[in-house]
């Protein structure tokens, strides 16, 4: 590894998707950038690395992207520079997006300088680094970019980073792996003291001959996937680099907890709210699972568990990995007078007392419109039901 | 329903406007404050009044009257609605008279409306059915106009709230009024089955009487024959009887009367031998008084009558006298007087008292002679009347005699005559016979004759009182099978009305029985349909595909991604405006199929939030809307490429003006 500046200290954040949720997610996930900038400054990095993805959107909320610039001018106040590239989200093919607007503003710096197919490093000798870095872009086009590319290689004396929002085979987790695009590390441009690398949620590290490998994965996450992967153990946070070495650095803006509930041959109603715990102020990944013994998954009844997370100030997010017995649903369609009509012509048909065989779903219709009859103007409801009254006797034909 | 104008006078910015809405996609362009949502607010305050709409800012500031005229059209009909506010110190009002104009082919109708009736009969008109007794217009502002400010309440809104107003919307809720409505009548029904049940249970107590009434009817019939058959018989014996004892009462009264009349000569004759020892000892005590009295009488006695006559001769001889005595004393005051005179009072001559003397002196003799007279006569009268009084004692005492000897001689004719009574009786007595056995034997028969008849007359009493109760007891039974037989009728009418009635009740439990599983069927298929759309429309309104959204058997949306259910705040405000658009679309959407539903959409500002792919997605969406019109407020000039019409709305000063 070539390190010939032993006083560079980087923080490498990844996939903040800032904009991503809202409500308390959205606060959460602002408060994991300003944790990481903020510990950033505290373990006084020089430079700050972000792999693409700060925002879930080219063109975030202007909540989000005030956020973003009070925290990157509190870094730049503090003298620490920001590189980074689009990620596949904050992406934009005309360059209108947000990241532009943070890099017109010198809030940022954009990395990419690929011209011809060349990349070219944008050199910062006071920090004596060279930055290497393609935007992201859709579909993982960049994969095959990755392959074309030639690089402007800077003097050796700079300590080289190549900055990638892309999914590295070797990085990928055993989930992903064969799922998607990726591309080697042998296919990246080689040479590089550090590959800061995003995209994939999922932080992994490694060394790469001389050359440290690092994902941080997502600083909080963008989906309920990620929430779901972090309460299940997946940490959360950067990477920073220091003589060498790259550490790990955890942040945690919320408690994400993980909890089972198995329903397996109960049914929907036996399902007790009340004796689901669920812990104040953090984010509670819910699963109920199992084969219900009757009724459907949407029957089991979690709207108080809702409502009491709120009161709570918890984010709960449900998963109903249930399954009912099978049942031949009947889909109903058509207009409402079609269902009305083939609903009471298949009951009548199945109706034994006699008094319902010489009737028939037309006339049923009828007693159907009488008795919805709303009240006139100036009718009290005892005489709505006066009035109905004797309509429908009349027309069943009862003498009064 | 489509707009096709509005007018406004002195309305927010607007002092006098016209405006013309032609079809399709309209956008109302202009800056913020230039006055697009006030056209918005006002078409909204056309057609349902003042429920959400704020009418003091709605009425320009410093104008005191303002209007808003609305022209539309729906099914066939162009429909002109006339609304105008007034301000009164700080209030501003709606004035009580609005005007509706109807054309259609049948000509024009021109109606005067109160602020309340206008909303009520448009309601009707549009078939939006908004809950009368709330002044607010849900359905309204859920399925064909939301202000930007309420677009995402759809999302927070109160489960129960939102899905009772999409019950309303769709009509659903007339699910309920029928189940409970059938229930009402229902209980009233049930009454009057229990009350005709009760009414028809004597049906076999009646018939069962009926029978009773059939059989007791025969038997009175028997009996009353047997009872005036026995009658009939006690009728003769009792005449028998009847003769029976006529005859021997008659002979028993002979017998009587014979007895009687013996015994009554018997105290006659008794009567009359007393009266005429009355009358002997009465006779001589009379026949004492009067030689009693006649002793008393003296043996000269003059009668009344006689001395009468004396008196009178002898008062006449009195007066005579009296009258020579004045005479002479007349003739001797006379005299005197000349004397005294002197003088003849005729001849006027000197008197000398010895002519005179010798007259003086014999009628001085002559009046003591007369007055010896007078005085014997006086004497004579006196004796006379006293004698007159002894002879009235004497006469009252032979008056007496004389009555006495009258009583005597009436006395001994009595006892003449009673004498010859007596022995008259005696002969008739003599002649009479009477036999006390005989007698006695005669009261014996005429007592048995009469027991006898009495026996017979008791029990044709009994009898006939036994007739007349059966018979009364058949004219009871009689009556009482024609009041059965009434009652039967009348039960088998019931019956019919009581079949009717639990038909009546069947219909009504099945109704309610049904219409449950008949809401939840059209519930879930407007629940499907909405769900299936506002799933489309989000997926193509918002560039993250790993989040998917449907609704609830409630109608709450239910975001998920990677299978998680995540509340609605856990999206993005962009996501959320889009969500909320969805949802609004989906709506409108379904219930734009429902022939009776306006088919206006229109949208206030639905893209706040929106990225510019966002607001492409929308573009594309619109264009695949198939509303009659939708009218579109925005400033978001990507818009513009998507309506079909855009009227720019420009604010000079503080007044608004179209392009």
């Amino acid at each position: 590894m070539k390190d010939t500046n032993s006083d560079i200290i980087f923080s490498h954040i990844s996939d903040i998707h800032l904009g991503a949720f809202g409500g308390l997610l959205r606060d959460y996930s602002s408060n994991a950038f300003k944790m990481a900038i903020r510990k950033s400054i505290e373990m006084n990095v020089k430079f700050i690395i972000i792999s693409g993805d700060l925002f879930h959107t080219h063109v975030p909320s202007m909540h989000s992207a005030r956020e973003a610039a009070e925290l990157l001018r509190e870094a730049k106040e503090k003298g620490i520079k920001v590189y980074m590239v689009y990620g596949s989200h904050d992406y934009s093919p005309n360059y209108d997006s947000m990241i532009d607007i943070l890099n017109s503003a010198g809030l940022v710096n954009k990395v990419q300088r690929l011209e011809n197919n060349v990349l070219i490093p944008l050199i910062d000798e006071d920090l004596g680094v060279a930055f290497y870095g393609i935007d992201a872009r859709r579909n993982g086009i960049d994969a095959d970019l990755w392959k074309s590319i030639r690089l402007e290689r800077a003097p050796d004396d700079l300590f080289n980073i190549l900055i990638a929002h892309t999914a590295v085979r070797e990085l990928l987790p055993k989930n992903l792996a064969g799922l998607i695009e990726a591309v080697s590390l042998s296919e990246l441009p080689s040479g590089m003291s550090y590959y800061a690398i995003g995209h994939i949620h999922s932080p992994a590290f490694m060394k790469y001959q001389d050359s440290l490998v690092a994902q941080p994965g997502a600083l909080f996450g963008s989906s309920v996937t990620d929430l779901q992967d972090t309460a299940l153990g997946m940490k959360r946070g950067f990477f920073v680099y220091r003589k060498g070495e790259a550490e790990f650095v955890e942040i945690s803006p919320v408690p994400i907890i993980y909890s089972e509930i198995d329903l397996d041959g109960k049914s929907p109603w036996q399902f007790k709210q009340d004796s689901v715990e669920i812990p104040p102020n953090s984010v509670l990944v819910l699963r109920l699972k199992g084969n219900l013994s009757s009724g459907s998954p949407s029957e089991v009844d979690t709207s108080s568990l809702t409502k009491r997370a709120n009161s709570l100030n918890t984010v709960l997010l449900i998963k109903r990995d249930l399954k009912g017995p099978e049942v031949k649903e009947t889909q109903v369609s058509g207009t409402v007078e079609e269902i009305e009509e083939e609903i009471l012509k298949k009951t009548l048909l199945e109706q034994k007392n006699i008094f319902l065989k010489d009737i028939d779903s037309k006339q049923l219709k009828q007693i159907m419109d009488i008795l919805s009859q709303e009240k006139k103007e100036g009718e009290k409801e005892s005489d709505r039901i006066e009035r109905i009254f004797d309509t429908y006797l009349k027309l069943i034909g009862v003498d009064q | 329903m489509k707009i096709k104008g509005i007018s406004l006078k002195n309305i927010r910015s607007y002092v006098d406007a016209e405006i013309t809405f032609p079809p399709g996609a309209v956008l109302l362009e202009g800056d913020i404050g230039a006055g697009k949502t006030t056209l918005l607010m006002a078409i909204e305050f056309a057609l349902l009044g003042s429920g959400d709409v704020d009418l003091s800012s709605l009425l320009r500031v410093g104008e005191d009257n303002g209007s808003v005229e609305l022209t539309f059209e729906h099914n066939s009909k162009i429909y002109t609605i006339k609304r105008k506010l007034k301000r009164s110190g700080n209030s501003v009002s709606q004035v009580n008279r609005c005007e509706l104009y109807i054309e259609s082919e049948k000509g024009t109708q021109h109606e005067i409306l109160s602020p309340q009736e206008l909303k009520f009969r448009l309601l009707s008109e549009l078939g939006l059915r908004e809950n009368v007794n709330r002044s607010k217009s849900s359905v309204f502002r859920y399925s064909v106009y939301t202000p930007q400010e309420e677009m995402k309440k759809i999302l927070y809104e109160d489960p129960k709230d939102r899905k009772e107003t999409i019950r309303r919307i769709f009509g659903v809720d007339k699910y309920a009024v029928i189940s409970n409505t059938a229930s009402e009548i229902r209980r009233g029904v049930s009454k009057d089955i229990k009350y005709l049940e009760e009414e028809i249970k004597e049906r076999s107590d009646l018939e069962r009487e009926f029978s009773n009434i059939k059989e007791n009817k025969k038997n009175a019939i028997t009996d009353i024959e047997k009872l005036e058959k026995e009658i009939s018989n006690l009728n003769l014996k009792e005449k028998e009887a009847e003769l029976i004892l006529t005859s021997q009462t008659s002979a028993l009264g002979q017998l009587q009367e014979r007895r009687k009349h013996i015994e009554s000569l018997n105290r006659e004759i008794s009567e009359i031998q007393k009266r005429i020892e009355r009358n002997k000892e009465y006779l001589k005590q009379k026949e004492d008084e009067l030689n009693n009295l006649k002793k008393q009488v003296p043996k000269d006695y003059l009668s009344p009558e006689n001395i009468d006559k004396m008196i009178i001769e002898s008062e006449k001889i009195f007066m005579e006298i009296r009258d020579r005595k004045m005479e002479i004393e007349k003739e001797l005051y006379n005299y005197r007087s000349l004397i005294s005179r002197g003088v003849c009072p005729t001849c006027g001559r000197p008197i000398h008292g010895e002519e005179f003397k010798s007259k003086i002196e014999a009628l001085e003799i002559q009046y003591k002679e007369i007055l010896t007279k007078l005085s014997e006569a006086d004497e004579k009268l006196k004796k006379l009347k006293k004698q007159q009084d002894e002879s009235r004692g004497n006469e009252k005492i032979l008056i007496r005699i004389a009555e006495k000897e009258k009583s005597i001689l009436e006395t001994k004719s009595q006892i003449d005559e009673s004498v010859q009574h007596l022995e008259s009786l005696r002969k008739v007595l003599s002649e009479l016979s009477f036999d006390d056995e005989e007698f006695s034997k005669a009261e014996i028969s005429v007592k048995q004759a009469r027991e006898k008849r009495e026996e017979i007359k008791i029990s044709k009493e009994k009898a006939i009182g036994k007739l007349e109760a059966l018979k009364a007891s058949l004219k009871n039974l009689e009556e009482r099978e024609t009041e059965i037989l009434e009652k039967l009728e009348n039960i088998k009418n019931k019956e019919i009305k009581l079949d009717k009635l639990r038909k009546a009740h069947t219909i009504l439990e099945f109704l309610e029985n049904i219409v449950p599983s008949m809401e939840a069927s059209v519930l879930s298929a407007i629940n499907s349909k909405i769900s299936t759309l506002i799933s489309a429309w989000f997926s193509r309104l918002v560039p993250d595909q790993s989040k998917e959204v449907q609704i609830d058997p409630s109608f709450a949306p239910i975001i998920k991604q990677s299978g998680y259910e995540m509340s609605v705040n856990a999206l993005s405000g962009g996501e959320r405006s889009a969500l909320a658009l969805a949802y609004r679309l989906a709506l409108s959407s379904v219930l734009s199929s429902n022939s009776t539903a306006p088919g206006l959409l229109i949208l206030d500002e639905p893209t706040d939030g929106f990225s510019k792919e966002q607001l492409q997605r929308f573009g594309d969406v619109l264009r695949d809307l198939s509303f009659e019109q939708i009218i579109m407020v925005s400033h978001e000039t990507e818009l513009e490429n998507v309506a079909d019409n855009i009227i720019r709305i420009v604010k000079s000063g503080d007044v608004s003006t179209l392009y």
